[in-house]
């Protein structure tokens, strides 16, 4: 009986492993970023830049 | 050592031994020790630690092999107790204030629960009772930061809540083994 439960524990080992290759090596919630994204990307920064330049403008 | 163990317990051990390897592979490949250096760091020493448990139960005695798992085995705990603190770090700030005090008194009441079994478990030395307690305790607090990655949008095949979810089931194993060699030992 001792022997078996010490076996469970390793193969409970065994699925944990199994687990965190899946999740390392799983490309779930990651994302390629494309042009279109990065466009967009620069997009928002160049209208982000803009407002601070209009404001910095409002103050000075 | 070699005569205690057994074909069964040589090819669970080689799996284990090839699924650790692997794992680290992985981990290299992805570059995850850059994003989770403790967790990283615990692969790999547990890895470590299989190869030479291994090597040990085939080359030395009974003794050495008790010696060498006892250290091995707390310095892969406080590695997973450090995991469990990276863990927590990335997951707890997505709160807002409000839903931090409500998570701080669900886990309050979990912990308790845990200290109460623990206490309450028929086990015959008190060393059983407290590692007993610590190992639910650090499968209740993963449960807990899987559980609020998946409320904060993350489903257990994302990194972070994967690998908390896992460690609970393999610490909520470990306490399970506890439970049942303390009551037939």
């Amino acid at each position: 009986m001792v022997l078996q439960v010490r076996q469970i524990i390793q193969i409970a080992n065994v699925v944990a492993v199994a687990a965190w290759i899946v999740v390392v090596l799983s490309p779930w919630g990651t994302r390629e970023l494309t042009e279109a994204d990065l466009l967009k990307i620069e997009a928002a920064f160049a209208r982000i830049e803009a407002s601070l330049g209009t404001e910095g403008g409002k103050t000075v | 050592m070699k005569d205690y163990i057994s074909s069964a317990d040589l090819a669970i051990w080689i799996v284990l031994i090839a699924g650790r390897l692997f794992l680290c592979l992985s981990i290299c490949k992805k570059r995850l020790h850059q994003r989770l250096r403790w967790f990283s760091l615990y692969s790999f020493a547990a890895a470590f630690e299989s190869v030479l448990l291994l090597a040990i139960a085939y080359s030395a005695s009974y003794e050495v092999y008790y010696y060498v798992f006892y250290v091995t085995s707390h310095s892969i705990s406080v590695l997973t107790f450090l995991t469990l603190i990276e863990c927590g770090r990335r997951v707890l700030p997505g709160l807002n204030v409000p839903q931090r005090e409500k998570a701080g008194a669900l886990l309050l009441v979990a912990i308790s629960g845990v200290v109460a079994f623990a206490g309450l478990w028929p086990l015959r030395f008190i060393e059983n009772r407290i590692e007993l307690g610590s190992q639910l305790s650090v499968a209740v607090a993963f449960f807990f930061i899987a559980i609020y990655s998946r409320y904060l949008g993350l489903s257990w095949s994302r990194l972070l809540a994967g690998i908390a979810s896992s460690l609970g089931f393999l610490y909520s194993y470990k306490v399970r083994q506890k439970q049942l060699r303390g009551t037939i030992l």
